[in-house]
């Protein structure tokens, strides 16, 4: 089998640079009977997240005197890859609902909605690498929108290291073929780290070096977010 | 980051409004600096800071009005849906200061029905009083809702805006704090209207004037 070039004059395979990120975009309000819901997209990685309640929870003794608790739901619709993916839970869903809700257990204020529950659903329209930082991005996002008090929209995004050198943002073939793939998971407000995941094998100069590009993609991505949400109310126009 | 329209400024969670302590509803301190905690406008008022959220669920308070709806009874307490994310209790004896049997109240209270009522007290349940003068049970008429944030708005300056609208369309409008709206009257449409209007322009300002606009051209049509 032929081994496929990721990086070519400088440029990776989808003519980006190594610090560049894929096009973001993002839609509000898709779902009108939701408190609030919101699709997130990089590239060709698009989640959809719609966030319920706070709402009375069932059965009784699940619930905490003191605070909320979170419900969040991962999968991947069967179309979203090249080959279809089974709709129902998988092992690799109910792993990444875990990581997602301990993410956005540390942004929201909790213990302002005693005996609650907050329930995140959240769809991979399209898979493309990097699914985690796409869901956690819309779904913070959506909690914003539903009015849920929160510390800081969180941004996410991936770095990792193809062919000895270290990229933001990996894509598509990069995940597969490449040697490291880093999602983080960031809060502005306090520079703390919510989501650190990694698979390959880093030197600890290069993990050092990775962890600040992360820093500087969350950023991006965290402008892009706030961008989004004041736009949507400010464009509004009365009649 | 923040953007300022018309007099109104649109401020996201996280977003630093002070660097210094300041109180209010709606933002938190955090290493002596003052941060909004919602998606929605800032306020100020003298020394206070606070951010209204363009959604919010309704969290009840002592002594406010709302409007709910019978779920089921369930002895010795009716079970009233608020609109919060928890349900209201109204006891039997909270209902009427005259003796009135169990059977006959259940005749009344049906499920479904809706009612005006008071939030008497809150322990590990929210207890509702049927017992003030003002309580009544809603027959007829329509339901619209609001977010609870913006009920302040609907009611206006010393209850301007809810006279104005009574005032035009002859409607009866009743409004509790939890975001839900009675209308009654052969105008209910336009009001619903009225309602909708003032749920998405909120935070906009001389919001009363575009109203009695609106309410002016609307019954100048004749649609309504």
């Amino acid at each position: 089998m032929e081994e496929i070039k990721l990086i070519r004059d400088g440029r990776r395979l989808d003519n980006r640079k190594f610090d560049e990120l894929r096009k973001l975009s993002a839609e509000l309000n898709l779902n009108k009977e939701a408190a609030g819901s919101a699709m997130f997209s990089m590239g060709n990685t698009i989640a959809v997240s719609t966030v319920y309640g706070p709402m009375e929870i069932f059965p009784k003794f699940l619930e905490e005197k003191d605070k909320a608790i979170l419900e969040v739901n991962y999968n991947m619709l069967p179309f979203s890859t090249d080959e279809r993916t089974r709709p129902k839970f998988s092992r690799r869903s109910i792993e990444i609902s875990s990581v997602i809700k301990r993410v956005l257990e540390n942004v929201i204020f909790l213990e302002d909605l005693p005996r609650t529950k907050i329930l995140i659903n959240i769809d991979i329209l399209s898979a493309d690498a990097s699914t985690r930082c796409a869901a956690i991005n819309a779904s913070s996002m959506a909690l914003a929108l539903a009015g849920i008090p929160m510390k800081d929209l969180v941004a996410s995004c991936s770095v990792g290291k193809i062919e000895n050198t270290l990229v933001l943002d990996i894509a598509g073939k990069e995940d597969t073929e490449g040697e490291v793939d880093l999602p983080v998971a960031y809060l502005p407000l306090t520079d703390e780290i919510l989501l650190l995941q990694m698979d390959g094998i880093l030197k600890k100069e290069e993990f050092e070096k990775l962890l600040e590009l992360a820093k500087k993609g969350c950023m991006q991505i965290y402008e892009f977010q706030k961008k989004t949400l004041l736009d949507f109310k400010s464009n509004l126009k009365y009649e | 980051m923040e953007e300022e329209k018309e007099g109104y400024i649109v401020v996201t969670p996280g977003t630093l409004l002070a660097t210094s302590e300041k109180s209010g509803d709606g933002t938190y301190i955090l290493n002596r600096k003052t941060y909004s905690k919602y998606f929605g406008v800032l306020k100020k008022v003298g020394y206070k800071i606070s951010v209204i959220p363009f959604k919010q669920s309704y969290k009840p308070k002592k002594g406010e009005i709302i409007i709910g709806k019978i779920v089921e009874f369930n002895y010795p307490f009716f079970i009233v849906n608020i609109e919060s994310p928890y349900p209201g209790y109204l006891f039997l004896g909270d209902i009427s200061t005259y003796p009135i049997k169990q059977e006959q109240l259940m005749k009344i209270y049906k499920p479904g029905t809706w009612i005006y009522s008071k939030v008497l007290e809150i322990t590990d349940k929210i207890k509702l009083s049927m017992k003030f003068r003002e309580s009544r049970i809603l027959r007829n008429g329509r339901i619209a809702y609001i977010t609870p944030s913006k009920v302040p708005r609907v009611i206006g300056r010393g209850g301007s805006m809810i006279e104005m609208i009574q005032r035009k369309t002859k409607c009866t409008v009743l409004i509790g704090q939890n975001g839900v709206i009675w209308i009654n009257g052969n105008k209910t449409e336009l009001v619903l209207k009225i309602i909708q209007k003032i749920d998405k322009e909120a935070h906009i300002s001389g919001l009363t004037d575009r109203i009695s606009k609106l309410i002016d051209e609307e019954l100048k049509n004749g649609r309504n």
